[in-house]
């Protein structure tokens, strides 16, 4: 039977193995979290895309209030409306 | 005095440790915790908003699949009360028992019961319960074709122009 305990390198090992699950896990749910919020932009853009569309063959002057479109980052200007968020950056809608 | 005895720890030392790694793992406990719950709330919420969109996409498409009335618009009506608001709209569809098409009444309703869509047809009435939820909704006449369904929840407010 073994009486002198763990040694330092065991010890070390049990940690970074520790380490890295804690890490996986961790990065996992960040994943998660992440692609849902894009998932989500994209929902938010392709509506954004409709509305833009039904206001542009209305020929109305009709804002959007961008909020609405969260997370989608955009700036209204009253001819388009430019996205900032990156994954749709330097896309323009016309109204 | 006993000569084989082995030099140890000292009952200080012992305390001394079992303290620190007790103060230890109650912080390591907590932020695990508050994390983990923190986590699966983000998910939750983001799953919540997500299905909000979903039910923006099906209201979308029964509203572009509405049948015209004789006047030239849409065959869509809507009713406004304080706390409820109900959207019809007659439309055509494939029945899920005869796999026929047939035409059928849509009503989405927005109360403090959450969301629902209920399908009046020849068939009978088929209501499903889409999101428990209570969500706030707000319906606005941008222009005599043209509405704007708003859904308020404490976390987001979302809303969807539709063309009649």
């Amino acid at each position: 039977m073994r009486k002198d305990g763990f040694i330092f390198i065991e010890l070390l090992l049990a940690l970074a193995i520790s380490a890295i699950a804690i890490s996986l896990f961790w990065q996992s749910s960040n994943n998660r979290i992440r692609m849902l919020s894009i998932l989500e932009e994209k929902y938010a853009f392709s509506r954004l895309s409709a509305d833009a569309t039904i206001i542009r063959a209305s020929g109305e002057s009709i804002n959007i209030e961008p909020s609405h479109y969260f997370p989608l980052r955009i700036e209204q200007t009253p001819s388009d409306i430019k996205i900032l968020s990156e994954k749709f950056k330097g896309t323009v809608l016309l109204k | 005095m006993n000569s084989s005895r082995k030099s140890a720890f000292t009952l200080i030392e012992v305390l001394v440790s079992l303290a620190i790694s007790g103060v230890l793992i109650l912080i390591l406990n907590n932020l695990i915790t508050n994390s983990i719950f923190t986590d699966a709330k983000i998910q939750d919420q983001l799953e919540y908003r997500l299905k909000i969109e979903s039910l923006l996409a099906h209201i979308d498409a029964d509203i572009h699949s509405a049948s015209y009335k004789s006047d030239g618009n849409k065959s869509v009506k809507i009713e406004f009360s304080e706390d409820r608001l109900r959207l019809y709209l007659k439309r055509f569809g494939t029945s899920p028992s005869s796999q026929q098409i047939i035409g059928f009444e849509a009503i989405w309703t927005f109360d403090s019961a959450g969301v629902s869509r209920s399908v009046n047809s020849s068939e009978g009435t088929h209501t499903r319960v889409l999101s428990d939820t209570v969500i706030s909704a707000k319906l606005e006449n941008l222009t005599p074709t043209i509405i704007k369904l708003t859904l308020v929840d404490k976390t987001f407010t979302k809303s969807k122009m539709f063309k009649l």
